[in-house]
């Protein structure tokens, strides 16, 4: 018998929910191919280990970019193999609620449940993140309340405003924690003059990156390829350094849930104030951020309890209720 | 000529029945179904199954 899924598709992690049995899968969005064969060598945390170290035949790469599909074929075979992974086969045919960035346009949200449709799931649904990230908080989303939830994933950074079970406001950028990695590189290499991998530079993120002043400003040694020599090279970056790196990438997230408050109507925006606003995914996880969206917003900003789970926990619940929810899914409202 | 009369009643009563199913509270009851959906009562069945499924899980001390 086949036990219904929810899936948290991010651009950074793929998390699995199974009906009755809770998050069976969590890992990162990976997938390692071989260039030749076209092969699968590798998903998950295996091929991210991979990143940036393959020979030139393999290529380990995340099937979503800033929240988009770039290659529809990747998604494809990730859906496929994270399937059969939880014990889909063509004789058990589950029904599928995936989660995905509300920014997703119409050919992907097609591509999504056209692969989920043709790796074996009887139905497929998509719902978005921000929506599901706030039945995982537990927000009380079912009444006539201003709930406002901030997901800042890997690759997209979504605002949304929800009451009376839909989606109110809504604000999204294709901007995320990968951005933030993706401008501490170009400031090293820039400011240093050394290259640096994408896994270094989350590493100095997770290490030594702020939203905002700390009490721990100890720095970090950072090893790359020097640009002019070709020779490795270790430099010291300060957390100043690294504040200033990402302020703009930062800005530009902060600015979106501005624009989400902008959007919501007066009844509820007064809610904010009171209840303040819910933050999930793991780009919340900065140092600072929450208490610097605070201090511009002025409103106040609250961490979920599992901000790397909610999305899926969310969709978890929608699996679980799947017909009293039907209606939330997004092609039923189109 | 009993039969036609009978079909006839049979006909007009699974047309009401049909229509009884289209009256506009059907709206109201699927809204009804998806609110209550959501709270929190219906919600702590899956926070239940997650903390079930944590505890259960066999301490590896691998830390992820």
């Amino acid at each position: 018998m086949a036990r219904d899924l929810a899936i948290d598709l991010g651009t950074a992690n793929t998390l699995v929910y199974m009906k009755g049995r809770g998050i069976v899968l969590n890992e990162p969005s990976v997938i390692a191919v071989n260039r030749q064969t076209g092969e699968v060598l590798a998903t998950g945390r295996e091929a991210w280990q991979m990143i940036g170290r393959t020979p030139g035949y393999i290529v380990a790469v995340r099937p979503l970019r800033g929240g988009a599909i770039t290659d529809f074929e990747i998604p494809e075979r990730m859906i496929r193999l994270l399937l059969q992974r939880v014990g889909v086969s063509r004789f058990t045919r589950p029904k599928v609620v995936i989660c995905v960035p509300s920014a997703i346009t119409e050919v992907e949200r097609r591509a999504v449940t056209d692969a989920a449709r043709r790796a074996g799931a009887a139905d497929a649904q998509l719902i978005e993140q921000p929506m599901a990230a706030a039945i995982g908080a537990d927000l009380p989303i079912d009444e006539p309340i201003g709930n406002m939830v901030i997901d800042i994933g890997g690759g997209t950074s979504e605002s949304a405003v929800i009451s009376l079970g839909g989606i109110v406001a809504l604000e999204a950028v294709r901007v995320g924690s990968f951005d933030i990695d993706a401008s501490i590189q170009a400031y090293v290499r820039r400011e240093h003059g050394i290259a640096i991998g994408e896994r270094t530079a989350e590493e100095v993120k997770m290490a030594i990156g702020s939203a905002a002043e700390t009490e721990d400003e100890s720095q970090a040694e950072v090893r790359g390829r020097d640009l002019m020599t070709g020779l490795p090279r270790t430099v010291v970056l300060t957390p100043e350094e690294v504040r200033f790196a990402i302020d703009d990438t930062l800005t530009s997230i902060i600015d979106s849930v501005k624009r989400c408050l902008a959007k919501a109507p007066p009844e509820l925006a007064q809610d904010f104030l009171v209840r303040g606003m819910y933050m999930v995914g793991g780009g919340g996880l900065l140092r600072g951020l929450p208490q610097r969206i605070e201090k511009e917003t002025n409103v106040p900003v609250r961490m979920s309890e599992m901000p790397l789970e909610a999305v899926v926990m969310g969709a978890g619940h929608c699996i679980e209720h799947y017909d009293a929810l039907k209606t939330m899914f997004m092609g039923a409202r189109r | 000529m009993t039969w036609v009369y009978v079909a006839a009643v049979v006909v007009l009563v699974v047309a009401a029945w049909f229509l009884r199913g289209r009256r506009p509270d059907s709206g109201m009851t699927s809204y009804r179904k998806h609110i209550d959906a959501l709270s929190s009562d219906a919600r702590r069945g899956v926070r239940e199954v997650h903390d079930r499924n944590r505890n259960s899980k066999p301490r590896d001390g691998t830390g992820s």
